[in-house]
């Protein structure tokens, strides 16, 4: 039954659509303009286009979402008690150098004036130095008289 | 006409024994350029398939021959995105009439019974008038019987034992695997055993 069923189905290869159909058929086809390919890849491109944007457009909404906060650098305020830490550590890192150079100073004067000879302060010098002066303020006094004598 | 060959071992696409114009991909690559008479061959080679395919799955002429033009039309106009890998133009086709076949059924609402189809309506290859009758009156009782199967068991039905058509082959035009179509086949032919003892075939 089944063998005789398929044998007939051989048959329906004879089945086909009239030439009249077929030739109208095709007439019409050729009158048809093809979809263009460039217009298909226009497509394709913008389809991309909406796809990467849709993509981005997802990542940030999950990032704005997230529990984890967002580390801006320079607006973290983490980063900034660090920073003003070091900033601090710096000055007085400077402080300290300056006083050590000042005492440094200051020791190497004494140390100098200790080593050398205080002549300033020699008893000698300065007596030799009063006398100096008297000299200048002793006058002569018959310069005097005959400077009076030609005023008069 | 065109002339025919059997597809096989010079293609590294094993099993395509289905018959496909003579240099086909060549004529398929002019079609894509713009030739339209290679469009033309691929038209008079698969359009007397593509119709009894479809013909054998609706219910009658006019419908036929509507959905056999659209199918080529639809093809004609996408031709410039077609790639081609190798696979007869054929499958590319059938998947296309499939399809329109199955919008077909989607949108008609009421679906003409077998029994109301004219046997006039049939067009036959055959010249003499016995001959025609006797395909006429074959071609009504086996499409009595067809429609009352699952579509998909029709399609596999018409395409190994109407088209000659191997697995491989149904596969590539009903997009399934070989196994899948294999399974499919079983179970087509089980269903048909029984319509043809209810029909007393």
């Amino acid at each position: 039954m089944l063998d005789n069923f398929l044998k007939q189905l051989k048959q329906l290869q004879e089945i086909r659509p009239s030439e009249e159909f077929s030739k109208k058929s095709l007439r019409l086809i050729f009158a048809s303009p093809q979809n263009a390919l460039v217009e298909n890849s226009w497509r394709t491109l913008l389809i991309r286009i909406s796809l990467v944007g849709a993509t981005a457009a997802f990542a940030l909404l999950v990032v704005s979402k997230s529990s984890i906060p967002m580390k801006v650098a320079g607006l973290d305020a983490y980063d900034l008690r660090a920073e003003a830490q070091g900033l601090e550590t710096n000055l007085n890192l400077v402080e300290i150098e300056e006083s050590a150079l000042q005492s440094k100073q200051v020791n190497t004067a004494l140390e100098e004036s200790a080593k050398s000879d205080p002549g300033n302060l020699n008893t000698m010098v300065l007596n030799r130095e009063v006398d100096d002066l008297s000299v200048i303020n002793n006058y002569d006094s018959s310069i005097d008289k005959a400077l009076n004598e030609i005023a008069n | 006409m065109c002339r025919i060959l059997i597809y096989g071992k010079r293609n590294s696409i094993k099993d395509l024994s289905f018959y496909m114009l003579d240099g086909e991909n060549k004529i398929i690559k002019d079609a894509i350029g713009g030739e339209a008479s290679s469009f033309g061959l691929l038209y008079e080679y698969y359009q007397p398939r593509i119709y009894r395919f479809i013909y054998l799955k609706v219910s009658n002429r006019e419908e036929a021959e509507d959905l056999t033009h659209q199918t080529f039309l639809k093809a004609w106009l996408n031709l410039k995105t077609y790639t081609n890998r190798g696979y007869p133009f054929g499958s590319y086709l059938y998947r296309i009439a499939r399809n329109l076949v199955i919008d077909f059924y989607r949108t008609k609402k009421e679906t003409q019974s077998i029994e109301f189809v004219a046997e006039e309506n049939i067009v036959l290859a055959s010249s003499t008038a016995i001959n025609a009758l006797e395909t006429k009156m074959a071609t009504a009782n086996i499409r009595s019987v067809l429609l009352k199967l699952k579509a998909e068991y029709q399609e596999i039905i018409i395409l190994k034992y109407v088209e000659d058509m191997t697995n491989r082959e149904i596969a590539l035009a009903l997009e399934k695997s070989e196994g899948a179509i294999k399974l499919m086949h079983n179970r087509a032919m089980k269903a048909l055993k029984v319509q043809l003892i209810t029909n007393n075939l």
